[in-house]
């Protein structure tokens, strides 16, 4: 595909991105196209982008339910678009996406299809009077309801949820999933006019990938440096009807997304929660024998680092405490030199298999963007190589333990 | 031996090499800078009882494949993990009703990897004091699946469907059948199950062109010796009386599974062709481009539903899963729709733009390794090549799309259910 693409000078015409990024892959069978637009977060927008992600799915003017809509993209091999609200920081990226095969091994006319689908479903929507189809917005509206419900049965989301609440002030900490008030009170015509706001005023961004190799033009925006505000600290504990118990517990960095810092720290979470090295997996799991799983994730775009774990209720205490004590021993000991350049091969591997996907290197080159790092693999991977255990380590100390949350399930 | 296959038509080629133990290796060519090795066993759940050459039957405890997943990583002089993380490689495994699998992705030191990767499961390092020690924490594993109504339900419904069968057997065990694991039963699995021919090594990447023979030559002498392999077989499969059962959980959406079996078919290409078939009749059936699915969701009984056939050595079924408010009402409609299938068979135009869906979703497994492996894995039991599978998929006799009638089971849990 090139911009002399009649089909595809049409789409950006009516899309009119405030930039485009084109990728470059001919190995691979087929091609992605992302679409992002990003927004201060609030609340009431993650549940209408949410909302209006599932309507758009469903149907459109010309394939107006969501039997039509699925049958077209059974017929284009698969193709598939779907939508995805992520918070980010002080921000929501609400994204739009599509999967296609490339034309060489189905259909030399696929990708003009597949890109008049994508039109038709975000230029074209399915509208009666001065809203969205009454009809198809009660059937989604009841269904992310009952994803709602969902979400709140699952005891590692309540444990994550509660975590959040209890660590950073404000809307931030709420997820999609429980947003329901907001949901009761929308309507066909107030998602319509939000649509129409969102595509009429709202500048967004084209990532493709593995289709042409035109030029890229114009950039994605550099958000600013974010640090949230942290509420004090406690430790709720709940009981729960679950077969297991669960804990989140949160710590804060002082380190801002976007920081230089951040990389060695996200080594120090490897270390410490994550993949191969993991010295919670290796004491707690393994030594201790105190739960099956448990992992550390470090959330840039919100300072946090969140452990999760699973375990028999009367191992409450011991655990707690067992988790926080190989914090303390790890950043005062750090780790052997093999192990530490053991886990920088991992995290090597890992930003090697992330440029081969197609979802995964798109997602990579615009959250990158957004942060300021738009610096190519090779770059990345030297500035990895570079990385010392005195920076990991120096990075460990911003780590502030914050306060947990906790599902006692199963028996004593 | 070496053989060669190509496939103009998806752009695609690999070589295997056949040793005379049996053992095989597989290099599937890539174009890309990810490199990734499989090591297939054909030892899952479903073997863990089998007769020796001598004669002797061997029953093994539930779970006992599972298990022995887990503690072939166990090493006492190094962590195996850590020791792969170190040559830039990640590696993992998991355990199936018909195999275990240990694999690693990576683009480092591949070759050092692979070495350490072939002893793993031919010199196992675990020991007593860690079996003892692992028993704790696989029974946390399963307590997970407790918490998991898609598990709940589909467990609720194959032990009703498949009673005395392996495969209505969890794969990793119970509480109980985890005490009776020792050492000295994983360690009979290793020498009397994981013997060459039932082993095979899968290589995806842009290798050297010998890299078949260069990996073939430092080989560990078990894969090079042609050892007599143990003979598995599965109980006669008894009718059940067709029928729902019901489990209370305090849960917001009941989830249900239907179950049914199918006809056991000998031949690999005829099994593969039917099941092809199978899946697509479902799909028109169930699917989310069907009118039950498409009805029943706009009325609020279904939220998500997943439909698939299983083809496994000595059991076959379909399975439809899913989630919703009102499972009966499903279940009333799914019945009416199931004996107008049975009847008249699938729509024509239905299944030819179905078709068109599959080539799509198989030619994208090509690129995704995962799933490549999953193909490889599952055709050799079919005695064809893998692309020879794939071509099935454009000359599939669409006017046969039927469904069989069989035993069935409908199993749900909600907290109606009291």
């Amino acid at each position: 595909m090139n911009r002399n693409n009649s089909f595809w000078k049409r789409f950006i015409e009516k899309l009119q991105p405030a930039s485009q990024t084109f990728l470059q892959d001919e190995l691979r069978k087929d091609w992605g196209l992302n679409i992002y637009f990003v927004h201060p977060f609030s609340s009431e927008e993650v549940t209408y982008a949410s909302m209006l992600g599932r309507v758009l799915e469903s149907s459109c003017e010309r394939y107006p339910t969501l039997l039509s809509i699925t049958r077209r993209e059974e017929e284009l091999y698969g193709s598939h678009f779907y939508t995805n609200v992520e918070s980010f920081g002080e921000h929501l990226v609400i994204g739009f996406y599509l999967r296609a095969l490339r034309d060489e091994y189905v259909s030399d006319t696929l990708s003009r299809e597949v890109v008049e689908y994508i039109s038709e479903i975000l230029f074209s929507p399915h509208v009666e009077g001065e809203g969205f189809s009454a009809e198809i917005f009660e059937v989604e509206k009841e269904r992310l309801l009952d994803a709602m419900a969902s979400f709140k049965k699952d005891p590692m989301n309540l444990a994550y949820a509660g975590a959040l609440k209890g660590c950073v002030e404000g809307e931030l900490s709420l997820l999609p999933m429980e947003q329901a008030e907001v949901l009761e009170k929308m309507t066909p015509k107030s998602l319509y006019e939000y649509y129409l706001k969102l595509f009429a005023n709202a500048p967004c961004h084209l990532v493709v990938k593995g289709m042409g190799n035109d030029a890229s033009e114009g950039s994605i925006p550099l958000l600013a440096p974010f640090l949230p505000d942290f509420l004090p600290g406690a430790d709720p504990v709940e009981k729960g009807d679950f077969a297991q118990s669960v804990m989140v517990q949160m710590y804060t960095t002082s380190l801002r997304a976007g920081d230089p810092d951040t990389l060695p720290l996200y080594l120090f979470t490897m270390l410490w929660g994550e993949g191969a090295f993991s010295r919670l997996f290796e004491t707690v799991r393994e030594e201790m024998g105190l739960c099956y799983g448990i992992s550390a994730d470090y959330s840039r775009s919100l300072s946090l680092v969140s452990v999760s774990v699973a375990f028999l209720q009367k191992e409450h205490t011991k655990l707690s405490d067992a988790i926080r004590d190989s914090l303390e021993i790890l950043r005062k000991e750090g780790v052997s030199q093999d192990a530490f350049e053991g886990i920088k091969a991992e995290v090597r591997s890992s930003m090697i298999s992330r440029k081969e996907g197609i979802g995964s290197e798109m997602s990579t080159v615009f959250y990158r963007s957004l942060l300021g790092e738009s610096i190519s693999i090779e770059e990345r991977l030297k500035r990895l190589d570079n990385i010392t255990q005195e920076e990991v380590l120096k990075a460990a100390q911003t780590l502030v333990y914050h306060s947990s949350f906790s599902i006692l399930g199963g028996d004593l | 031996m070496i053989l060669e296959y190509k496939s103009e038509h998806f752009k695609e080629s690999y070589r295997t090499l056949r040793l005379e133990s049996g053992f095989e290796l597989t290099h599937y060519r890539k174009p890309f800078s990810l490199q990734a090795a499989f090591l297939c066993i054909d030892y899952g759940s479903l073997h863990r009882s089998y007769r020796r050459q001598d004669g002797k039957e061997v029953v093994h405890p539930m779970g006992s494949a599972h298990f022995l997943e887990h503690k072939l990583f166990e090493n006492a002089s190094e962590d195996f993990s850590q020791k792969m993380a170190k040559l830039g490689v990640s590696v993992n495994a998991y355990t199936g009703y018909d195999r275990t699998c240990f694999y690693f992705f990576g683009g480092g030191h591949f070759e050092e990897a692979l070495e350490h990767l072939l002893k793993l499961p031919v010199f196992p390092g675990f020991t007593q004091e860690g079996v003892e020690k692992e028993k704790s924490v696989i029974a946390r594993e399963i307590e997970l699946y407790d918490d998991d109504i898609d598990s709940l339900v589909y467990r609720q419904a194959v032990e009703a469907l498949y009673p005395g069968h392996p495969v209505a057997e969890e794969i990793l065990g119970s509480a109980n059948s985890l005490l009776d694991i020792t050492y000295k039963s994983l360690l009979q699995i290793v020498k009397e199950c994981y013997t060459p021919s039932r082993m095979q090594l899968l290589l995806i990447g842009d290798f050297e062109e010998n890299i078949l023979e260069r990996v073939a030559e430092k080989l560990p002498r078990p894969y090079r010796v042609k050892t007599t392999d143990v003979m598995t077989s599965f109980p006669e499969i008894s009718s059940i009386a067709s029928g729902s059962i019901h489990m209370y959980k305090d849960i917001s959406l009941p989830g249900f599974s239907y179950l049914q079996k199918l006809p056991l078919i000998e031949d690999g290409r005829e099994r593969t062709t039917q099941h092809l078939l199978w899946e697509m009749t479902l799909e028109s059936l169930t699917g989310a481009g069907s009118h039950l699915f498409t009805q029943q969701y706009a009325k609020g009984h279904l939220m998500s539903l997943h439909s698939y056939t299983v083809d496994l050595p000595g059991a076959s079924f379909l399975c439809i899963n899913g989630e919703g408010r009102d499972p009966e009402a499903f279940f009333e409609a799914l019945s009416r729709e199931m004996e107008k299938t049975r009847r008249e068979g699938a729509d024509p135009v239905d299944m030819e733009r179905l078709k068109r869906r599959r080539i799509g979703e198989r030619l994208r497994a090509f690129d995704q390794y995962a799933e490549l492996s999953f193909h490889f894995f599952d055709q050799r039991r079919n005695g064809f090549s893998l692309f020879e599978e794939a071509e099935l998929l454009f000359d599939l006799p669409l006017a046969e799309g039927r469904l069989p009638g069989g035993d069935w089971v409908y199993s749900v849990v909600s907290k109606e259910c009291k």
